[in-house]
């Protein structure tokens, strides 16, 4: 096992590297600098500063030399600074870093536990009006864009009560009401509810669909019916033999997540002004802040890639009959 | 020497100030839409309408030595009314700020991003209303000399910070210093250029500048390298002065994270920051000893004050609906938009006097048909259009039509009689684009901005097939607008060789500053980009001399003759052309008093008595 995740490690470093080469192309190629887009008429930064600022700021290297001085300061630990801001990357990333974890944490959680009850019911009431019913919520949840679904429960859970009946049910945006008479814990509660569910929908849907289609194929497997011609009670049929093995493949879903719910925290963060990792990575963009751009694409892509390696591990501990080689 | 009063003046003129503080709000956001704004034009001459109330003092011996009783000549006549009672009181005033909201600090010398909340706790020596009067904020007058060189300020008496110390003339002094050196982290040493003495601060960041003063506690003077009628509007009303006190013992390289810039900012104005999140809210208290020009002393009106900072502009609405703030300023709302704003319960959709600017920019150094270097062709361009059809049948109506042909001038600089090309003249179009020579084979080569076609600009063009002129249209991308806009099509040549195009539709918040009364920022001679933004390459001798006639001048009539002739020489080239203007809105709760007595604009514009409002019934 120890050999298989320091394999697995050895192989995330190209990987990583990989990713940041493309995030740090990308980002460059890219049209407009953070510079040009502060001059204009009125500003204090002026045309002919230009050329001093980019250099100041390094910008007038070569691509390469840029790459190569970036991933030689975040070898020693160390993500620079914000080009726009002048702020620490790091610093900046480490206070937004445990509010994504509250929200996406919360999300997944959500997910996963009405994704699989409810993938659990609809599978074991095939073609009913439930079954029907969840199929409608599985392909919302995967055909709508978190954006849009945010802003329809903004409108409907927030601005619509307080339009209608003065009922401030659930805010709009933000982690905390700057003005709120609530303990602290309460009101950030409160403030998490809306964005978590908009996160978690999609979410939902993805664990709903894949528990359905394992339960199914399992219920349908031969050791199933062995066991119902045994005699046993159907409770203990669905419980100890479909869904002990129908759960397992639900568990790799848990890792593949991953990137989805870092996609959809970008803009349910940004929608719900939740200051998080997606909302700095929207910030940095439209700053083209490609330090801090680099900063969230290094951090998020070793997200996802320790996520899959826990899954597979994990996926070795919940079934035996896996052997990690 | 001429004394200056904060008397009102009696046209309402568009404010600078607010101008240039949108466009460091706009940076803030930092995005194209940042770079598509580009076409601003602050700067301006507010002041010069405020001088419009001056006189000349008939003693050059108080020119040289400022007496302690200018100040309270210069004292503004509403000082007394201001103190005589608190006005009605109480509340949390809950406010929201989205474009601005990115700032990740306070400090008066990094102009970004921190505007929304300048106005509740710092103050300038000045600032410049709505209506181009002058509010005595942390001066209680100034006086200028005879030879429009030397501005001496006398500040308020007992006027302190935060933290109880008084402020004194060294602030002031230490504030403009530090705007002068990058190390600190400002960005502003270049609008203090006027100061004498500024250059060698920049170049050598060890220096104070020759140029600033203290004469004594509550006595500055700033000594300029030419007379700038300028420096009010432009340097005066916006750098908000910081205490020296807890920069003291630090390195320059120290100031931009110490806890008053990073964390709580020292200021003396009306409210204290008691709590900051950057990027999500700043949380104030009434400041006890606050006083300002205006005769005011005394705690603020209301409670509490917060500040919420949004992400999205649509998040900023939703918030704005669900009921979570008194008042939200939403730039350029669409008509759906402006529609959702008016329909919030409780709340009144106020129009703004600020807003942004659709025109269009000549190519007048190499255009593909030479005859657009013609100005009746330009003219005839102008007169095709029925702008009243386009704001309200295409636009749906949240823009106007210009009362004259540049709206961003001051209207005490402009001359009377202005054409104001308005309304359509078909004709009179024709008339021209006949005498000119017009061949109605040319094809002008039209940019525009933003990429995404607006429904203006087909109609645009059909109105201009009516007259014989026809356009092939191309979009100016996101994020080379600078470049394409300004710059010279083929830099493999030392000269310049003009724009890539023949005409270009873009939008900005253009006031003042590209205007002949502001600076020359877009139209002189040698503002060329990059030495400023004059993407059309206008080029006229005279046009050049009167401005600079203008900012030498130290009364405002005289300035006003040489701006006038300015206005006159624009409005008969018209070497860009405002189209159409379009306004923002400020949601106002119905529970909130005092924004409704003066005109609304940004919050972050000056002028405003925010130490009066309030949360009532």
């Amino acid at each position: 096992m120890l050999r298989f995740i320091a394999r697995r490690l050895l192989i995330a470093v190209p990987i990583l590297l990989g990713v940041t080469v493309l995030t740090f192309t990308f980002a460059n190629i890219a049209p407009g600098d953070p510079i040009s887009a502060l001059v204009r008429p009125g500003s204090d930064v002026k045309p002919r500063d230009i050329e001093k600022l980019k250099e100041a700021l390094g910008l007038n290297k070569p691509l390469p030399e840029r790459y190569v001085n970036w991933l030689g300061q975040v070898v020693q630990g160390n993500l620079g600074a914000e080009l726009v801001g002048g702020g620490s990357i790091a610093k900046a990333l480490a206070k937004r870093v445990p509010n994504t974890i509250k929200l996406m944490g919360t999300a997944l959680t959500i997910s996963v536990v009405l994704g699989v009850l409810l993938g659990i019911l609809s599978a074991f009431r095939q073609h009913s009006k439930l079954d029907n019913a969840m199929t409608v919520v599985v392909i919302s949840g995967i055909s709508l864009p978190p954006y849009l679904l945010a802003i329809l429960a903004i409108y409907f859970l927030a601005v619509v009560p307080f339009q209608l009946f003065g009922i401030k049910l659930l805010p709009a945006g933000g982690q905390v009401d700057p003005v709120s008479t609530l303990p602290p814990i309460i009101d950030e509660l409160w403030h998490l509810i809306l964005p978590a569910l908009v996160l978690a929908f999609a979410g939902t849907a993805t664990f709903l669909r894949y528990t359905r289609a394992s339960v199914l194929e399992v219920m349908h497997r031969d050791f199933v019916t062995t066991a119902r011609s045994k005699g046993l009670r159907e409770q203990t049929v669905r419980l100890r033999h479909i869904l002990r093995n129908a759960l397992l493949p639900v568990v790799t879903v848990l890792g593949l997540s991953m990137p989805s719910l870092i996609v959809g925290a970008i803009f349910v963060e940004t929608l719900f002004s939740w200051p998080g990792i997606g909302q700095y990575a929207i910030e940095s963009t439209r700053e083209h802040d490609y330090a801090a751009i680099m900063g969230v694409g290094l951090l998020t892509s070793t997200a996802i890639v320790v996520a899959n390696l826990v899954t597979d591990v994990a996926y070795a501990f919940v079934d035996p009959r896996i052997r990690i080689r | 020497m001429a004394e200056y009063t904060n008397a009102p003046i009696p046209e309402p003129a568009r404010d600078p100030v607010v101008t240039r503080l949108i466009d460091s709000v706009t940076a803030a956001q930092v995005s194209r839409r940042s770079v598509l704004k580009a076409a601003v034009f602050a700067g301006t001459s507010a002041a010069l309408v405020a001088c419009s109330t001056t006189t000349e003092s008939a003693s050059p011996a108080a020119t040289a030595a400022p007496a302690t009783a200018a100040p309270a000549t210069a004292a503004p006549a509403t000082a007394a009314p201001a103190t005589a009672a608190p006005p009605p009181s109480g509340g949390t005033i809950r406010m929201g700020a989205f474009e601005g909201g990115l700032t990740d600090g306070f400090l008066p010398w990094k102009s970004f991003g921190q505007e929304f909340a300048w106005n509740w706790c710092a103050q300038p020596l000045v600032s410049i209303a709505a209506d181009g009067s002058i509010l005595y904020d942390l001066a209680t007058g100034f006086e200028v000399s005879s030879d429009g060189k030397t501005y001496t300020f006398s500040l308020v008496e007992g006027a302190t910070w935060h933290d109880g110390t008084p402020v004194t003339a060294a602030d002031v002094a230490f504030t403009y210093n530090t705007g002068l050196k990058t190390k600190a982290g400002s960005n502003i040493g270049g609008r203090l250029a006027p100061i004498k003495g500024s250059a060698a601060v920049v170049a050598d960041e060890s220096l104070d500048c020759e140029g600033i003063r203290v004469i004594d506690d509550l006595t500055i003077a700033f000594d300029l390298e030419e007379p700038n009628a300028q420096v009010i509007p432009n340097v005066f009303a916006i750098i908000r002065i910081a205490p020296a006190a807890p920069f003291a013992g630090k390195t320059l390289e120290e100031y931009t994270s110490l806890p008053i810039s990073q964390e709580l900012f020292i200021g003396s104005g009306p409210y204290k920051m008691t709590e900051f999140k950057a990027k999500e809210f700043v949380n104030f208290e009434p400041h006890a000893g606050y006083k300002n020009g205006t005769g005011y002393s005394g705690p603020p009106a209301a409670e509490k004050v917060s500040i919420r900072i949004y992400a999205d502009d649509a998040a900023q609405i939703l918030s704005t609906q669900s009921g979570e703030v008194d008042f939200n300023y939403v730039r350029r709302p669409s008509g759906d938009k402006l529609k959702t704003l008016q329909e919030i319960s409780g709340m009144t959709a106020q129009q703004s006097l600020v807003g942004f600017n659709i025109f269009f920019s000549v190519n007048l150094h190499s255009p593909s048909a030479p005859l657009l270097k013609d100005k009746n062709v330009r003219k005839a361009l102008v007169w095709a259009l029925d702008r009243e059809l386009l704001v309200g049948e295409v636009l749906g109506g949240v823009f106007k039509v210009p009362d004259v042909v540049n709206h961003w001038i001051q209207k005490w600089a402009v001359a009377d009689g202005l054409e104001t090309y308005h309304p359509q003249n078909v004709d009179r179009a024709k008339e021209l684009l006949a005498a000119a020579g017009w061949d109605s084979s040319i094809v002008l080569d039209v940019r525009h901005y933003p990429p995404t076609l607006d429904p203006d600009i087909p109609v645009i063009q059909a109105m201009w097939e009516d007259v014989g002129v026809k356009i092939k249209l191309t979009p100016l991308p996101d994020d080379t607008f600078v470049a394409d806009f300004y710059e010279d099509k083929d830099k493999s040549t030392p000269e310049d060789d003009g724009p890539n195009y023949d005409i270009a539709f873009v939008y900005g918040f253009g006031t003042l500053d590209g205007s002949p009364w502001g600076s020359d920022e877009t139209l002189g001679s040698t503002r060329v980009y990059p030495n400023g933004f004059n993407s059309m390459r206008f080029k006229s001798e005279e046009w050049d001399t009167e401005f600079a006639a203008a900012l030498k001048e130290t009364t405002p009539e005289a300035q006003a003759t040489h701006f006038k002739r300015c206005s006159e020489i624009f409005n008969d080239e018209i070497p860009y052309m405002p189209i159409y203007q379009r306004v923002d809105y400020a949601v106002v709760s119905n529970t909130l008093k005092g924004p409704e007595k003066a005109p609304i604009t940004h919050p972050a514009a000056g002028g405003i008595h925010y130490w009066e409002w309030f949360i009532g019934a």
